[in-house]
């Protein structure tokens, strides 16, 4: 039954391309389909050849000058930190008081709560 | 470029399958010979140092994407003209299965060729639905095998079957009157 099925297909799709290919396009559309032909050969003459061999020094050399940049500059010497309290406390006395005033009332309430 | 006279050979084998499968998609002679065109000049611009094994499925899928292009763009028209309240392209657009099916509007030429038969067959190709056409056209016409075919559509084997067997039997429901 399946084989039947299938032996059927078969028949039916090698009749179907039988008509495909009994119409050929006109001759104005294969004039112009042989144009467009010419024209992607020629075009072959206009691309450019691969050459990655050409641009691998190049490549190299940019890959070496970034490693070494890179290795300067995880070297170079971090900067001082900070002493954030002896700042504030030259800088900006009243901004500290208020950090610790909000945090003592935070604390307070938390205690309370 | 040595590459040239394979090349050659190649297009001239594909071209007139390539434009009707085009013309099946768009419904255009001009639109699809542009897109075959396009096609062309891309496979020998980016493709043509590929071997030639690999140029059939390479070509089918830049044929397919640019099928996929021309109907976005057409969407995009066809978004655009109906934002602003009128459609002037799609009256005047033909539509493929009536195009297909009737001569009034195709080429005389094309037309004069062709009998019954293969006009119903074509409008048939025509309606379905873009996958199904496009595995069974491909696997058909071009003799693709599954794997070949998955590579063009870009999709599994398992959907290129599915997609096939499915236009297969559609072709077989809409024809069984004039073929066995």
């Amino acid at each position: 039954m399946n084989d039947d099925r299938h032996g059927a297909d078969d028949a039916f799709v090698a009749q179907v391309r039988d008509v495909l290919d009994r119409v050929a396009p006109p001759d104005e559309v294969r004039t112009r389909l042989a144009a467009a032909r010419r024209r992607a050969v020629a075009s072959l003459d206009r691309v450019v050849p691969r050459a990655p061999a050409r641009w691998v020094p190049v490549g190299a050399l940019a890959t070496t000058m970034l490693a070494v940049f890179l290795s300067v500059a995880v070297q170079r010497p971090a900067p001082p930190a900070i002493d954030v309290q002896q700042l504030a406390a030259v800088e900006d006395m009243d901004l500290l008081m208020d950090l610790e005033f909000v945090a003592w009332l935070d604390a307070d309430n938390v205690d309370a709560g | 470029m040595t590459n040239g006279p394979a090349l050659n050979r190649f297009l001239a084998d594909v071209e007139q399958r390539a434009f009707r499968m085009a013309r099946f998609a768009v419904a255009d002679t001009d639109e699809a010979l542009d897109i075959v065109q396009d096609a062309m000049l891309t496979l020998a611009a980016k493709y043509s140092h590929k071997t030639e094994a690999e140029w059939p499925p390479l070509f089918f899928r830049i044929l397919r994407n640019r099928i996929t292009d021309f109907h976005r763009r057409r969407t995009i028209q066809r978004g655009i003209f109906a934002l602003f309240g009128s459609r002037p392209a799609a009256d005047d657009e033909p539509d493929p299965l009536e195009q297909l099916s009737d001569g009034r509007n195709a080429e005389p030429d094309f037309r004069a060729q062709i009998d019954v038969t293969t006009r119903r067959l074509e409008a048939a190709v025509a309606a379905l639905p873009t996958r199904q056409r496009e595995a069974f056209l491909l696997r058909v016409w071009e003799g693709f095998d599954v794997a070949t075919t998955a590579r063009a559509m870009r999709c599994s084997e398992g959907s290129v079957k599915t997609h096939y067997s499915r236009a297969v039997h559609a072709l077989r429901d809409q024809l069984e009157d004039d073929w066995p």
